[in-house]
Order: C-alpha cells, then structure tokens, then sequence
C-alpha cells in the first residue's frame, strides 16, 4: 500500500498488513497524523491531537509486534473517541468551556479496553457542548461536513462523523442519545452502531441521561466496526448497567449470506417527512437486499410518533438533573442554547417524567411484537446533512410544527435499548451530492445480525468507497 | 429563574411544554409500570439467579 492510499483502507485491512509487518504502526500513525495535518484545518474534527503520544505508542507497538507479542485485529491502529470520554492525562472538554481544561486521572472503560487490545489514541473529537448544544456555537468551533464544508456532520457525535468520514482516523467512537452515532453516520457517509443498552460500559463516559446514554462504533466499513465493537463490548464492575450477556464473535456473523432473513419494513411514521431522493435511496437498498435472498415483510410500530416526544422528557429532565449543581453555580459558562434546554427542563413535573418512563414500557412491550414478524427492521436515518448557518437564520427551525418535521427515527432505540446500525445506501444528486444512510434495528443483544445485513449490503455496494472531495 | 429570564426563555418553555401535550394526552392503562421498574426486576432476578435464590 503507498504511503498516500494508507488513510482509505480499511481498518480490518491495514491490522492484517501490521500483522504480516508489511506495514508499521509506525508508517499508519504517520500517514494519518499527515491526513489530520492536511485536512483538519478545513473539517475541524479535532479537539485535541495526541501527536507525540501516538508516534511514542507507535514506536512502542511496531517493537512490540516485531518481538512477536501481537495483540489482535486493533494492534497499532489509530483510534479516537468523542471528547466526552475521559482519557488519563489527556484533556477531556466535553464540547465544554466549563470542562475545557479538565485531564482525568482516570480513563473510561471503552478507551482502556482499546488501549489494552493494542490500539493507539491519535486525538479527541469535538462533541457539541456536552452532547446537548448548538452546532453554531460550538464552544471549540464548527465542525464540518467532509462532502460539503458548508454542511453541517450533524450530531452530536459531529467529530467521529467527520474525522471517520474525512479518512483522519479509521477508528472511532460517539455516544448516542438520540440518534447521536447514527445522524452523523448518514451525514458523514459512514457506519455507525448504536449497542444494545448494557452491552457496552458507560464508565468514564459523560453523561447527558444515564436511562437513555449508549456509547459505540463509528467506522468506514461494517468489518471494522464488528472489530471495534468487539473489544469493548461486555460486562463492567464499574457501571452497574451493563449485561452479563455473551459477547458473540460478531466478525464470524459477516457470513454475506441473507437468505431468508425477514426485514421488517415499516407501513407507518417512519417514513414521514422524508425527502423523497432519501427514501428512494432506502427502498432501493431494500430491494438489492430483496434480491440477495432476504424477506421484506410489512411492519407497524404502533404509538411510533410518541416515542420522540417521551424520550425528550426523559432525556431532558435526566440532564437537566446531572447538571444541577452546574447549572446553579455557573449558569453563564454554558453555551446559550444548552443552558435554555436545562433550564427550561424544569418544567417537566415528576409526573410527567414517571409517565414517560411507563410509556417506555408500552415501546418495549410494542418491540417484542415487531420482532416476532422480523429479524430485524429497517427504517431511514434522515433527511440528508442540514446547511450550516446560524440558528436565526434556519427557516422556521424553531417554529417548526412536529406534524412538519420528517420522523424521529431514532428514539425507537434509546427508549427500549435495542441497538440499531447504519450503513451508507447513496447519495443525493445534488449539488451538492451528499451521502444517505440506511437504518437496521434488532431484537436486544443481536448485533451479529445487524453485522450480518449490514455487511452483506456492503459488500454488494460501491457507496463506502467513495471519497470525499477534500484536498489539504 | 428570576422573571427576567423565564421571559428570555419563554419560547424553550412553550416549546417543551408542547411536547408534552402528546405524552399527557397518551392512554395509559394503570397496569402499566415504569420501565425502570421492569429493569430492576430483570436484574434482581438475574442477580438471584447467579446467587442461586
């Protein structure tokens, strides 16, 4: 692989190369460091770069590996979370003036877990402020849409969408919500997986709600996020929510073979308000798969319209909870929109939180039903990647009725604990062409099978191959 | 919040209080118990189950 290529190969492929010690870490750190040197200025993913660090572990990996101690698939590869996980010793913000200077003495599960399989932190991503706060008034700047500068990468894991989908690293984790991996997965034209509730540890991760939070994997190709997920999949001492279940070997689950698979293709809401290119590009993908050997079989999703409105109460009061102390005490410091969202949470009564926390159960119970006529559903993400321009000047954005708004895909998820996984399915037409994802869910705890679809789609399919039209 | 700044934030407010309207005006039948409930009885039992209880 020439130097120049190194940065638009997947990961799963440049970890067989250091494997073989056809190539270094040394020679993968340098090639990305050069990426993010070249076309970070313009994308402004990046929070922190982790520059001499990652060339010392590099140095450390390749006399690692040339001694014979080969850790695994992610040893010597570069990897970067969202700035919401705490690494020791490296500042950790959060998106946040408030935590800007903030260095943990402690690091999070998730990033632990990869520097123990091996890999190497090249650098934190911007997060909008604590997963909660405007794209515009980003504390630490306007992340950007490596299709299109002036597109937004969406959120509020902008930074791993936009590092990930600009080829600056081939590794990295988001959290999510709300839709916070998978809305930039689609903007940024990448994979992105949102676990299973439990099935990856939340220590050391920022919370915005403890009920509602997942962390997981945002690559270019399904292969390295089967891989990523792997290692930091499974039980924590240290977070109390997270499942004794099996890790299964999700590499195994990339079979290519869909026959008979039943795709549940939602009859109601979730394609409301999507842009017809949009959902053309999703009904296509669900025809190529149609052809592969899969079923598609009609779902509903009864009270599907409800579940964004609960989660919001959830979702908000949660926050508006964790930050209490904060809120009291430095109001001020927190971006405009973060500090209104908080405060206007207050107004939730306890009542109507413990009736969105029962209306949760109702979605569970609704979940179970979907998941006896399917092996998993598929659905759209988004309307593709919004303009970015100041929030005054978004037409209507604020006083958009919810009946106008295209369909809140993502919820479904967050409130019940299923995991959910995107994958890019076109392009608009354009200009400017921007990328389109396709949305899979599955019963609790079957990521192998959203590997499996996911997979098989892509290796069907050009889309992961495209390259963004980025120059230093 | 002094009276000032519920102004300021008044269009949040309503904006919040009118995702509300559709999770109040939900029919939820009274057997119905809180997710977290359920959660905390999935993982007791779990626990009793690895305790042999």
């Amino acid at each position: 692989v020439a130097d120049s290529e190194i940065v638009f190969q997947p990961a799963s492929k440049l970890g067989q190369l250091i494997k073989t010690r056809k190539l270094s870490p040394v020679d993968v750190v340098r090639a990305y460091l050069d990426r993010i040197d070249a076309v970070d200025p313009k994308v402004g993913a990046f929070i922190t770069i982790t520059r001499e660090q990652a060339l010392r572990q590099a140095e450390e990996a390749t006399k690692e590996i040339g001694a014979g101690r080969y850790r695994g698939p992610l040893h010597g590869l570069p990897y970067a979370p969202k700035d919401m996980l705490a690494t020791r010793g490296v500042r950790t913000t959060n998106g946040s003036k408030i935590t800007a200077d903030w260095i943990p003495s402690y690091e999070s599960t998730v990033t632990a877990r990869l520097n123990d399989a091996g890999a190497i932190l090249i650098g934190k991503l911007h997060s909008v402020e604590f997963a909660l706060g405007s794209h515009w008034r980003a504390p630490f700047g306007l992340a950007r849409n490596p299709w299109h500068l002036d597109y937004s990468p969406s959120g509020s894991s902008s930074g791993p969408g936009a590092a990930v989908g600009a080829r600056m690293t081939p590794l990295a984790i988001g959290t999510d919500t709300g839709g916070s991996i998978r809305k930039p997965a689609h903007s940024c034209g990448i994979v992105g997986l949102k676990p299973t509730y439990g099935r990856v540890s939340r220590f050391g991760v920022t919370t915005l709600s403890w009920t509602l939070d997942h962390a997981g994997p945002m690559t270019t190709t399904v292969a390295d996020n089967a891989l990523l997920l792997q290692a930091i999949s499974g039980a924590d001492p240290r977070d109390g929510s997270t499942s004794a279940e099996r890790v299964p070997d999700f590499t195994g689950a990339l079979t290519g073979d869909i026959k008979g698979l039943r795709i549940g293709v939602p009859t109601n809401y979730f394609f409301d308000g999507i842009e017809d290119e949009t959902a053309a590009a999703v009904r296509t993908a669900l025809a190529r798969l149609k052809e592969m050997g899969a079923v598609l079989v009609d779902v509903t999703v009864a009270n599907a319209e409800l579940i964004g409105p609960a989660s919001a109460v959830i979702r908000l009061s949660e926050a508006a909870s964790f930050h209490e102390k904060r809120l009291k005490k430095h109001a001020e410091l927190f971006e405009p929109l973060v500090r209104q969202n908080l405060e206007a949470a207050s107004f939730y009564s306890a009542l109507d939180y413990i009736r969105a926390v029962r209306m949760r159960s109702v979605f569970i119970d609704e979940v179970r039903r979907v998941f006896e006529r399917c092996d998993v559903m598929a659905a759209p993400v988004a309307n593709p990647a919004p303009k970015l321009e100041p929030e005054a000047a978004r037409s209507g954005a604020a006083t958009k009725s919810p009946a106008s708004s295209p369909a809140d895909t993502f919820n479904l998820g967050n409130m019940t604990g299923i995991p959910a996984i995107v994958v890019p399915c076109g392009f608009t037409a354009g200009p400017p062409s921007l990328p389109v994802g396709i949305q899979f869910y599955s019963k609790a705890f079957d990521e192998a099978t959203l590997f499996r679809v996911a997979d098989a789609y892509q290796s069907a399919t050009e889309w992961h191959k495209r390259r963004p039209p980025l120059t230093a | 919040l002094t009276g000032e700044r519920l102004e300021e934030i008044r269009p949040s407010i309503e904006q919040q209080l009118a995702r509300l309207e559709a999770v109040r005006g939900f029919d939820l039948d009274e057997s119905v118990e809180p997710a977290t409930v359920f959660l905390l009885k999935q993982s007791t039992h779990a626990d009793l189950r690895r305790t042999g209880g």
